[in-house]
């Protein structure tokens, strides 16, 4: 992920309050590339689809380019964005509840050229990870997907859902554990 | 560390870089012994590559510029509504506080409450109004429900300001120092017994009503 240092943040939150529309316009440019990538990937694990997560990662980020002016800094910048992330996911995937054949779809969609083994193998699990992931309880999966971003510490975990850093290890450890009693109940996913 | 859930905690803990030395010694150490924590530590290592793989492939191949313009669209789409919502507020507000004061000055406080007042009732019967259309769209559901749980939300956190705002015409009686004497005092006295009253309804009755709605609606 484009890492924001602390440096980076002040600027572009000095950037953001500023009364010239084309700074606040650079800053926005600014947060949006930085966060985009771990944005759309926690909004893909928690919806579990490819244009469910596309919806989510848009509602993120109209929220963020409508509130980052009012902004006061009381989290870091992008814990801040993660959770719009969040709330823009779990009121997408309210709006379209839907069965399991809805939720693969889109999601590591074979090409039409022949995929090599390892490819569709890997495509094979995503698939039935995301299958189990969305028989998780919200909390559970929101751990998970907060954890998969790489680079994304437990103490920034815990600030994003506003819980103690301890209690992080015991959510994601009863969440691996679902995880892993959903994908032994699983059958196996055809490429 | 004395039992498995423990350690299995520690192998998350290593996984995401936040175990210490000790520990993750006698971690190891357990591991070489134990086969149901290795095969935790497996799954723990491969959910979590496996997650972080897909997300890098599809986000390779996405067209971070078509989002980033549907999202400016969205803004500038959210911005015109905003401004459609102002200018049909005022349009209706003006002749209705020159129409319900009978041309009283404009900046009669009866009027202006009186016309806020009709607006807030003219609102609430569209949006149910609203509600009725969605939930009679057949395989709407879900759309309902989530447009209901928000709704639900909104009143929530509005029945807290209309307790605060209830206090206003007590505070402009107190401000303008007004008896009931007057006609105008009176009228701001009705005023706040009205809305003190609809508001205490809200916060004791109907509010407790929409927080058990919510609660059995939870996603
Ligand atoms: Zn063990």
């Amino acid at each position: 992920m484009t890492e924001l240092s602390p440096y980076d943040e002040a600027a572009l939150l000095a950037q953001a309050r500023s009364s010239s529309a084309t700074e606040r316009e650079q800053a926005f440019n600014a947060l949006f590339t930085a966060t985009r990538r771990d944005v759309y990937a926690l909004c893909l694990h928690l919806c579990g689809n490819r244009s469910d997560a596309e919806d989510a990662v848009q509602e993120c980020f109209v929220g963020v380019h409508q509130a980052l002016p009012r902004f006061r800094g009381e989290s870091r910048l992008s814990t801040w964005v993660y959770r719009i992330a969040l709330r823009s996911a779990w009121q997408v995937r309210a709006r379209h509840p839907r069965g399991r054949e809805d939720l693969e779809q889109g999601l590591g969609k074979p090409s039409d050229a022949p995929a090599p083994d390892d490819v569709a193998s890997a495509r094979q699990q995503t698939r039935q990870i995301h299958a189990a992931m969305q028989k998780l309880s919200e909390e559970h999966r929101t751990v998970l997907s907060l954890f998969a971003i790489d680079g994304l510490g437990h103490k920034q975990v815990a600030d994003v859902l506003g819980i103690a850093e301890g209690t992080v290890w015991s959510r994601l450890h009863s969440a691996r554990k679902r995880l892993a009693a959903e994908l032994l109940q699983a059958p196996a996913v055809a490429c | 560390m004395t039992t498995c859930e423990e350690f299995e905690v520690a192998v998350e803990m290593k996984l995401h870089g936040a175990l210490e030395a000790a520990p993750a010694a006698a971690l190891e150490q357990h591991l070489t012994s134990c086969a149901s924590c290795r095969s935790f530590q497996q799954l723990a290592t491969h959910t979590e590559q496996t997650m972080n793989l897909q997300a890098t492939m599809d986000s390779n191949g996405f067209d971070w510029e078509a989002m980033k313009n549907r999202v400016k669209s969205a803004v500038e789409t959210n911005h015109r509504r905003t401004l459609q919502r102002v200018g049909v507020l005022a349009l209706l507000l003006l002749p209705l506080m020159v129409g319900i004061n009978y041309g009283a000055p404009l900046r009669s406080f009866f009027s202006l409450a009186m016309s806020l007042i009709f607006i807030a009732v003219v609102v609430v019967a569209s949006s149910s109004w609203r509600y009725r259309l969605i939930r009679e769209q057949e395989g709407n559901r879900g759309e309902y429900l989530f447009r209901y749980r928000r709704d639900l939300e909104q009143r929530i956190s509005r029945a807290r300001r209309a307790l605060g705002v209830s206090l206003l015409p007590w505070g402009l009686l107190a401000w303008r120092g007004e008896g009931i004497d007057t006609v105008h005092g009176l009228s701001i006295v009705g005023l706040g017994v009205v809305t003190l009253g609809a508001a205490l309804y809200i916060w004791t009755v109907e509010r407790p009503r929409w927080q058990r709605q919510l609660d059995t609606l939870k996603p």
